[in-house]
């Protein structure tokens, strides 16, 4: 990618000095394709400070690939990412690591170290990043287990809590650091609805009490609808909604309507149904064109 | 023609794409030998108590199974080569053979294969499973490097414990052989000491372990390497360990055959015997 002079890069750092007010997160024109297929095609969006976003989409449809992107993980083919104003991939390896400490992420499968326990796995971070005594690092991770409601179970190794239960604590891991900014992928899935409702009034809390800007992936309708100040909908490579949980209830778009509503009808599933269908009859993959064609008159030109 | 042409240019892909990952696995070593090298000098890069856990899971557990099949090796050298040699003139000669054979080959290849068939498979499902379990991604947006954390532990315990092991591996088979040749074959003990002692160098043994030692880097490399390479789904991490295995006793037995013939330049030279 083309990426801006120094010069630029250098002035986007001053800017963040001056606005500390300005968008927590800033998207330009991300494009990200694997071979032949292009999952992410020209996505800019802006995220404002201390509010909940969601980030939904249909299963394979890039959500993870732009979380990548956004916390310096997989470098774009082109565009880049701010970061409270730090552009991740334009700037140096210093810049893109002074840019990580101001996010947490929490991942799909709470991605905690097994051979550590878990007080050890929310410590990780902070002897990494700072030089504190051991008695200040442990009051800090007391802390932030207590907050997720873990304390009890600091000296458990992950492979003996449940999924829930360490989904909070990579969530305490996540906020370690106080980080200014936490990724969410996909924090529900795999869980009861209790503690889905648990960890969505979690990360409510948190974002109220820390003042933290969260994005979440997700599609699960229930908790959109419970904790998201605003919703962007990716498909198709593109952001096709953006919008309240209010306007998503009462958009008109035939494609939003279809995923809000999980109607198995309508503009998302058609042309997988299709593939599905010819990749079933004829084995390799041809261009659908919708027309059924008899096996033998495939090969005719 | 178009055929030929088309084959061609299909392995001159894959040779391209097995140039660009060996070249990747070989800029992926340095990085953790790297990393080593200063995990030594700074506690941070890798903490002490993996490596003591590292060094206890792929030193100390192989100890049984390598005394095990090292004396096997030892014994049946001897019992499959003394008749053989007592044809065609004196049989305490098996000693020499042994003795060469296990120090310079024996010891350090099945020991090495016995290696990356335990720890090196083990090396490539545990990053593996770490890598779909987005544990590698965790560690890389906590700004820990992967490799410095991950493997460089893994890498340090192979590199110190192989040698021991192919230590132990040789004592044994030399010590198998030895009590089959006295017991079962009517060689004296003192006729086999003194054949060993003749035909068998104190180079053979220290080239012996200085191949375990590039064993030891080829494994812990390859095997960290193809567990970092696992995309997508648990299934991946079978085959990537499988393939591990395999790149291993190639690189294994390709690399004793390119060693024995350094060691005969080096011996030309007179800096071996
Ligand atoms: N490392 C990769 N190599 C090749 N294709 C990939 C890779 N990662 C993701 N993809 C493809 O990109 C698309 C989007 O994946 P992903 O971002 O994981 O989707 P989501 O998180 O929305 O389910 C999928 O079609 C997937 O197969
Ligand atoms: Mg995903």
């Amino acid at each position: 990618m083309s990426g801006p002079s120094p010069s630029d890069a250098s002035s986007s750092r001053a800017e963040s000095g001056l606005q500390s007010h300005g968008p927590a997160i800033k998207v330009e024109h991300i494009k990200k394709a694997y071979g032949d297929n292009v999952v992410l095609n020209d996505i800019s969006f802006e995220l404002e400070r201390g509010r909940v976003y969601v980030i939904m989409g249909p299963s394979g449809c890039g959500k993870s690939t732009l979380l990548r992107a956004m916390i310096g993980a997989e470098e774009p083919d082109a565009g880049t990412v701010f970061i409270d104003g730090v552009d991740t991939w334009a700037a140096d390896k210093k810049a893109r690591e002074e840019a990580r400490r101001k996010f947490g992420v929490l991942f799909q499968g709470s991605a905690l170290l097994n051979a550590l326990t878990v007080a050890e796995n929310v410590a990780l971070p902070i002897t990494r990043h700072t030089d504190l005594l051991k008695s200040t690092v442990d009051l800090m991770v007391k802390l932030k287990l207590e907050l997720v409601g873990m304390g009890d179970a600091a000296d458990k190794y992950p492979y003996e809590i449940s999924g829930g239960m360490k989904k909070r604590a990579g969530l305490a891991r996540a906020i370690a650091l106080d980080p200014a900014i936490v990724f969410f992928d996909e924090p529900n899935s795999g869980l009861d609805p209790v503690m889905v409702g648990v960890i969505d009034k979690l990360i409510r809390d948190l974002t109220i009490k820390l003042g933290i800007t969260s994005v979440l992936i997700t599609h699960d309708m229930a908790s959109i609808f419970r904790i998201a100040d605003e919703v962007l909908m990716l498909y198709g490579g593109r952001i096709v909604f953006r919008g309240t949980p209010d306007q998503l209830r009462t958009t008109t778009s035939p494609l939003v309507r279809q995923f809000v509503n999980g109607d198995p009808e309508g503009p998302i599933n058609a042309p997988r149904q299709l593939a599905e269908l010819s990749q079933a009859l004829f084995g390799a993959s041809r261009p659908v064109t919708g027309e059924y064609q008899a096996p033998g008159e495939r090969d005719k030109p | 023609m178009a055929l030929v042409a088309d084959n061609l240019a299909a392995l001159g892909a894959l040779i391209n794409r097995q140039l660009v990952s060996l070249g990747r696995a070989i800029k992926f070593g340095s990085n953790a030998a790297v990393y080593t090298g200063r995990g030594i000098l700074n506690r941070r890069i890798f903490p002490r108590h993996d490596f003591i856990v590292q060094v206890d899971y792929t030193g100390a557990r192989s100890v049984p199974i390598m005394i095990l099949t090292g004396a096997l090796v030892g014994m049946t050298l001897v019992a499959q080569t003394t008749p053989t040699l007592a044809r065609y003139g004196p049989k305490e000669l098996v000693a020499g053979v042994c003795g060469v054979s296990v120090l310079r080959t024996f010891g350090p290849v099945l020991a090495a294969i016995i290696f990356a068939g335990r720890v090196g498979a083990a090396f490539t499902a545990e990053l593996g499973t770490m890598k779909v379990g987005e544990e590698v991604l965790a560690l890389d947006t906590m700004g820990i490097d992967p490799v410095g954390y991950l493997v460089a532990p893994r890498f340090a315990a192979a590199v110190l414990m192989l040698p021991c092991l192919t230590v132990l591996f040789d004592a044994a088979a030399l010590l198998g052989g030895f009590i089959i040749a006295i017991t079962n074959f009517d060689i004296s003990a003192s006729d086999y000491l003194d054949v060993t002692k003749q035909f068998v160098y104190i180079s053979n043994f220290t080239f012996g372990l200085f191949k375990s030692l590039i064993f030891a880097v080829l494994i812990s490399v390859i095997c960290c390497f193809k567990g970092f390479s696992v995309h997508g789904s648990g299934m991946e991490v079978g085959r990537a360990t499988m393939q591990a295995v395999v790149a291993c006793l190639i690189a294994i037995i390709f690399g004793d055959f390119l060693l024995s013939l350094f060691y005969n330049i080096l011996a030309k030279l007179d800096i071996v015997a």
